[in-house]
């Protein structure tokens, strides 16, 4: 019996798995959500320290309480139109998870929404657009408040291989 | 089988045999040579083509690596079956078959199942195995702190061994050996080390013997003891090994240890023997003695000597009662030193804690220079922010302190070192420290015990002559090593002296124009004569090693210190000796750097590659082809970069003569830069800009600069190739 049960719970998890409590944001009047436990902290708009050789979207450096860590600019990463960043632009720090370790973030969005509790059933695999749009980085889409939410896998959208080969990329 | 070269391949057996029996079986090179000689032969014979001499010379193979490696309990059938080995492939050549099964194979068989060829070890030692797999560790945290501790202490034994050799009779030196090595005994036996435990006990019971006078201080016990030590630190290693991969301890062989124990001579010449006392005073004559001890010898049950002298009526009883008194007054035990009490902290603690503090001065005198702040212009605030500023960079100094340790520990690990190249080469050698408790950041510390150990052996080697040669050059026989560290300017520095022959300028200078490294050789001063050594090209050379007196490698000896942001300076007198200083920051954390503005950007040049600032005038900027552009500096032309454009910098100053020129070096090529100012020179602390830009070239890291921006610390060998275009350029 115990097996059985096991078994049911162990399916029902990769629907569940996803179910949680997302940080939502706005880029380009589209809504996003990121994994509120890849979230370490949200900070105002600071001085950027660009880095030379970088790809575009790679925004530089910034200093987080002694730290020096890599922001990126997700309109820009995900080939959105740049836009000035004003009084609601933020940085999102975030974990992310790569081969060679753990490492902080920081991405620049243009608002930051509010933090939701997704259901696991109303989350739905990643559309397929083929090859005209790349969803190898979107999780799932979230049914919400009569709108949709895209939701980031952020270990799939900065990927080492791109972040470290950035030099090469130059723009 | 057919032999191919049966005469070419007799005459090597032959040396093979004598080799053998050459061989003792603790003579490790002479094994090693066997082994090498076996292994050439297989090769030069394919001797390993037949099944059966192939599986025989395994066999042989297996026992010699197993004697090396002491694996082997019983050595002496090893070394039979050896020479039973070697004797029956020459029965094999010279009659060009495989022996038959006759009593030469019978006893070579035997002696192999003896030693458990085929089934490893045989079966007590399996038993054993399986009983250590079953160890795991309870608590990984105490083996690990275990682990730091007994390898100090194996450390400070060397340095007091090799003190106690020179000093045979120091006793607090031979308590300074004996309680480590009681220590670690004792932990690891709480810790369940058997083995680690065993060897300890082994060597503590042998310092104890020598601790209460019945064992001499001798050559025999202070290798045997060193060789524990190697032993003890084979066995941590190992265990540090299997505590990271959570694997099982290896056995370790200590029948070796063991039987050397056993064969110390146990006369007690450590300690004035009571006969001696005796003479010396007067009480005694020296012919007495010797009749004595000749009678006492005599004795089946020998007597103490005492009683034979008192019974012979050649002494008093109180008299002999009074050497007595003074023999162990000699050997008392001296009271302990006094140890400052430490606590054990995590490295990474440290480290944030390091972090921080740079962060608490850097938002301390953001607060201060505030300007709403300052307008205030409050005394009590002044002062108060003032206090705050004294109060915060005193911490900052303390917990950068904490990351200091004396180099003292690195000091004594020469001290076996020198010990060791000195019996090998033969020379004897007077080593001596200064300055032990300096103190330098542990990182460092880590990275310069290479090339220390290098500059040391080179010393040894090299620099210092055979006792012969110095008395013949009229010094005394016993070379000088000394080895200084102080702090100066800011710096540590270490230096690594000898009083040997100095460096041979002909024939470096030869060497050197032998390799091309040079080509006017007349035009060169005696210094840059010796710089030629550190020159890669140079190293390269083994031949030169016996002839110019300076070794290979010191091109990476420089490299490292270089790397380090050292710099490695040599003084010689032919001679009468050489001196080499390796000057070096205190810490890899702090550099002192320039701060420039490039657009409205900011970059921290490190002012150790900076030669000089000017403005150029319009008559010293030159372009070729339209492209290349060259600044003079007086009377030179050098190549001039762009920062801006190497790094894609907007909002440029692009006019030479309205910007900056920077002369910079690096590896003594000089170059312009281009920038637009200089705003200032600070020290700064290095961060790391995390692996993800790592290998952006032209960037050695970065800082938070005063008003908590961060700053890219610029680095020049990179940014010379991007300078060249042989690095990934940037195209705007």
């Amino acid at each position: 019996m115990a097996q059985v049960a096991r078994k049911i719970e162990e399916a029902g998890q990769s629907m569940q798995e996803k179910e949680g409590k997302y940080l939502t944001f706005m880029l380009a009047n589209e809504d996003y959500g990121l994994e509120i436990l890849k979230v370490r902290e949200i900070i105002g708009m600071m001085e950027i320290t660009s880095i030379p050789q970088t790809p575009e979207y790679v925004k530089g450096v910034i200093n987080l309480r002694g730290r020096v860590i890599p922001v990126i600019d997700l309109r820009l990463k995900f080939g959105l139109p740049p836009m000035e960043y004003g009084e609601r632009t933020c940085i999102i720090v975030v974990e992310v998870t790569s081969d060679l370790g753990e490492l902080q973030m920081g991405v620049v969005v243009d608002s930051v929404s509010e933090v939701l509790n997704i259901m696991g059933a109303d989350i739905e695999p990643p559309p397929a657009f083929g090859a005209r749009i790349k969803t190898h980085y979107i999780m799932g889409i979230a049914k919400a408040k009569g709108t949709i939410k895209i939701l980031l896998d952020i270990d799939r959208v900065l990927t080492t291989e791109e972040l470290i080969g950035i030099e090469g990329l130059g723009s | 089988m057919a032999i191919a070269d049966p005469v070419e391949l007799q005459k090597a057996l032959e040396q093979l045999a004598l080799k053998v029996v050459m061989l003792a079986e603790d003579d490790v090179p002479g094994l090693g040579s066997f082994l090498t000689h076996l292994d050439s032969l297989k090769e030069r014979f394919a001797l390993a083509d037949s099944a059966e001499v192939g599986v025989f010379l395994q066999e042989m193979e297996e026992v010699g690596t197993r004697l090396v490696l002491q694996e082997v309990e019983k050595a002496a059938q090893a070394m039979e079956l050896l020479n039973h080995g070697v004797t029956l492939l020459l029965t094999w050549v010279r009659d060009g078959q495989v022996p038959r099964e006759g009593e030469a194979w019978e006893a070579y068989r035997q002696l192999c199942q003896e030693l458990g060829l085929d089934k490893r070890e045989g079966a007590s030692a399996t038993s054993e195995e399986v009983e250590r797999k079953e160890l795991d560790f309870e608590d990984p945290e105490l083996v690990a702190n275990f682990l730091e501790e007994a390898r100090e202490h194996l450390e400070g034994i060397e340095a007091n061994l090799v003190y106690l050799e020179q000093h045979p009779k120091e006793l607090e030196a031979i308590n300074a050996i004996f309680r480590p090595f009681h220590t670690i005994k004792g932990v690891a036996g709480f810790l369940n080390l058997s083995q680690i435990q065993e060897a300890g006990h082994e060597v503590e019971s042998v310092l104890d013997e020598v601790r209460s006078g019945r064992l001499p201080v001798s050559q025999g016990l202070i290798d045997l003891v060193l060789g524990a030590v190697d032993l003890l630190k084979m066995m941590l290693a190992d265990l540090a090994e299997a505590l990271t991969a959570r694997r099982s301890l290896s056995v370790f062989d200590l029948t070796p240890l063991k039987e050397q124990i056993r064969r110390l001579p146990s006369a007690s010449d450590g300690v004035p023997r009571v006969g001696e006392i005796l003479v010396e005073k007067g009480e005694l004559a020296p012919e007495e003695l010797a009749e004595s001890l000749a009678a006492q010898k005599s004795q089946a049950a020998p007597q103490p000597l005492g009683e034979i002298l008192v019974q012979g009526g050649k002494v008093t009883p109180q008299k002999v009662a009074q050497a007595l008194v003074q023999q162990l007054g000699e050997t008392r035990p001296v009271a302990e030193k006094q140890v400052t009490e430490t606590v054990k902290v995590d490295v990474a603690k440290v480290d944030n804690l390091v972090d921080l503090m740079g962060e608490l001065v850097i938002v301390q005198s953001q607060v201060r220079q505030n300007q709403k702040v300052a307008a205030l212009n409050d005394q009590r605030l002044e002062r108060d922010l003032g206090q705050m500023a004294r109060i915060t960079s005193e911490l900052q100094k303390i917990s950068m302190s904490m990351r200091m340790i004396p180099i003292g520990a690195t000091f004594r690990k020469m001290v076996r070192l020198v010990r060791d190249l000195s019996h090998k080469t033969g020379k004897l050698v007077n080593l001596r420290l200064a300055g032990e408790d300096t103190e330098i950041d542990r990182n460092m510390v880590e990275a310069i015990y290479d090339p220390l150990v290098h500059l040391v052996r080179n010393a040894v080697d090299h620099g210092l002559e055979t006792p012969e040669r110095r008395q013949a050059r009229g010094k005394p026989p016993e070379g000088q090593l000394w080895l200084r560290a102080y702090h100066k300017g800011g710096n540590i520095i270490i230096e690594i002296e000898e009083d040997g022959q100095g460096l041979d300028r002909q024939a470096i200078l030869a060497r050197a124009v032998e390799r091309g490294l040079v080509s006017a050789p007349e035009q060169l001063t005696p210094a840059q004569i010796d710089q030629l050594i550190f020159e890669p090209g140079f190293s390269t050379a083994k031949v030169v090693t016996e002839v110019s007196g300076r070794g290979v490698g010191m091109d990476v000896v420089k490299q490292t210190i270089e790397r380090l942001r050292g710099k490695i300076e040599i003084s010689t007198r032919p001679g009468e000796g050489s001196c080499f200083t390796l000057r070096l920051p205190l810490t890899l954390a702090i550099i002192d750097g320039m701060v420039v503005k490039v657009g409205e950007e900011r970059y921290i040049m490190p002012t150790v590659g900076v030669r000089e600032t000017l403005r150029p005038l319009p008559q010293d900027y030159f372009t070729v082809k339209g492209e290349g552009e060259l600044i003079r500096v007086r009377d030179r032309l050098l190549p001039m970069m762009r920062l801006h454009r190497l790094f894609g910098i907007e909002r440029a100053e692009v006019n030479p003569t309205q910007a900056l020129v920077m002369v910079v070096e690096y590896e003594g090529e000089q170059r312009a830069l281009l920038v637009d100012e200089i705003l200032g020179k600070q020290e700064i602390v290095i961060k790391s800009l995390g692996h993800v830009f790592q290998r952006i070239q032209g960037l050695a890291g970065g800082t938070i600069l005063g008003d908590g921006r961060v700053g890219l610390i610029v680095d020049l060998a990179g940014l010379f190739q991007l300078g060249r275009g042989d690095g990934h350029n940037y195209t705007q």
